[in-house]
């Protein structure tokens, strides 16, 4: 039997590899922004709003990339036949996901941090105090936003799925794109009542719903008042991945089949 | 003798189409299989299923001593393993990564296949020919030390060259006490290389008969599966 530990590391190894080909684009246009303000091309503010943009994206695109590398698992012999249990093999996924993409963040902060810095929109005091207070539970729910997209694009995935598994094999390509719309348009209302739900708890339990934001938790966290929500936020939106993981574990065990694809010769 | 796969009333359904029906079959250890059927009859279904590709099924399936999923993985090794991997990958990361996840996954062996073969390790996947992806196949197959082999069509679209290399490296590289099961449709590939003929027919086993039998008969095996289908080989 495969472990689990060797599992993720070759996940992890690779989810890396690609994570790194990002970071290398989004470097090689930050030297070039920084070569342009050198010689005097780009003002500090542009030099800073245009790196900023350039990390977003960069973000954005890993975590498209990270998804995409997540979805190729559940259907594909390479990864399905290692004889490891399901969940095993959904949790080294989801694990080797967040590390790479967390280590972007960390790598992408530095790096903007850094130039900000350079610039004279230095780092202060309140920086360090907002990291204790309001950003880090800012990035945990970001984080764990991030794991309930991923659940939720894997629960879509293998829903449509299996769902085409059960029609009629003679049906083209439109009707099997007409069900990924219409599973896309039932996760989003799944969605939905997830937050309703959320809400609903967020009243009962007294929580500000201003934990859940940035801007709401770093101004409130100023006051020392609404960490804690925010930590209890991240735990109900890590709760919705949760529950959402399990589900895709039962359909990964017991319904979802690899891609039976042409023989590559 | 233990048994080196057992399969008990398999029944499979996808796309409302039935596609294995009461399939029951055991294979003995240390014997080459040829599972021998038309286009579309099953061979490749079955295999996934033994392999644990496909998982919705009814029934039972065994490999030695692993019944459930997870186990029988490990004592299977099946050429569509390789589907999945980037194909701007090199020849030698590929077995680079199986030996990181499977225990029982020899590089040594690989790399000799490998040689054996005249696969480049340093070709990328995209770059190499028909051929030359049919070999790398059957390399990532046979360098695994499992129980059972399944090998789906390897000589598929293959020149004759190829073919009796690959067929060279069969015989070298199946561990004795392993069975093998190699599926076919074009029988005289692989006619001289087995000991059991296993024939699919419409979603089920038609017939399994050891290949020195039908010898025996005055029959060649080519003789034997043909007279199943009386000419017509598309099920």
């Amino acid at each position: 039997m495969t472990s689990f530990k060797q599992v993720w590391w070759v996940m992890a190894k690779e989810r890396g590899r690609q994570l790194t080909q990002l970071l290398g684009i989004d470097l090689a246009v930050v030297v070039v922004l920084i070569v342009m303000r050198l010689i005097g091309r780009l003002s500090a503010i542009d030099l800073v709003g245009f790196t900023t943009l350039m990390a977003l994206i960069t973000a954005v695109a890993g975590f498209v990339a990270m998804a995409q590398s997540q979805e190729q698992v559940w259907v594909t012999n390479r990864w399905r036949l290692i004889p490891v249990a399901n969940w095993r093999l959904y949790l080294a996924s989801t694990l080797a996901n967040t590390l790479a993409i967390v280590l972007l963040w960390v790598v992408l902060g530095v790096l903007e941090i850094g130039i900000a810095t350079l610039e004279g929109f230095g780092v202060d005091g309140s920086v360090w105090r907002d990291l204790a207070n309001g950003t880090l539970p800012f990035l945990a729910i970001v984080l764990a936003f991030t794991l309930l997209l991923w659940s939720l694009i894997s629960l879509a995935h293998m829903l449509s799925l299996v769902i085409t598994d059960f029609l009629p094999g003679t049906q083209g390509k439109w009707l099997r794109r007409g069900l990924t719309f219409i599973i896309v348009l039932v996760a989003l209302k799944l969605v939905d009542w997830l937050f309703t739900g959320m809400a609903w708890l967020i009243e009962k339990l007294g929580i500000s719903p201003a934990a859940f934001t940035y801007f709401g938790g770093s101004v409130m966290a100023f006051q020392g008042s609404v960490v804690a929500d925010m930590w209890l936020a991240v735990g109900m939106v890590s709760l919705g991945a949760v529950v959402l993981s399990v589900i895709n574990c039962y359909l990964l065990a017991h319904w979802v089949e690899t891609k039976q694809l042409q023989q590559m010769a | 003798m233990t048994e080196a796969l057992m399969i008990k009333q398999l029944n499979y359904r996808r796309n409302q189409k039935q596609l294995l029906t009461d399939v029951n079959l055991t294979l003995p250890q240390g014997q080459i299989v040829g599972l021998l059927g038309a286009n579309g009859a099953g061979k490749t279904t079955l295999m996934r299923l033994i392999a644990g590709s496909a998982v919705n099924f009814r029934g039972s399936i065994q490999v030695g001593d692993a019944g459930d999923a997870v186990a029988r993985k490990a004592q299977v090794s099946f050429s569509g393993m390789i589907d999945g991997f980037n194909p701007n990958w090199r020849v030698g990361q590929v077995a680079e990564t199986l030996a990181e996840l499977l225990a029982d996954f020899r590089g040594e062996d690989f790399y000799q296949l490998c040689d054996l073969l005249g696969l480049d390790q340093k070709q990328r996947i995209k770059r190499l020919s028909k051929g030359n992806q049919r070999k790398l196949r059957l390399a990532v197959t046979l360098s695994r030390r499992a129980q059972l082999y399944l090998l789906d069509e390897p000589f598929d679209g293959i020149d004759v060259m190829t073919r009796k290399a690959m067929l060279n490296s069969i015989l070298k590289w199946a561990p004795e006490l392993a069975t093998l099961v190699i599926s076919d449709h074009h029988v005289t590939d692989i006619e001289q290389l087995l000991d059991q003929v296993v024939v699919i027919k419409a979603r089920t086993i038609a017939a399994q008969a050891q290949a020195d039998d039908i010898r025996a008969q005055g029959q060649s095996v080519e003789q034997y599966f043909e007279s199943f289908f009386g000419g017509d080989l598309d099920d």
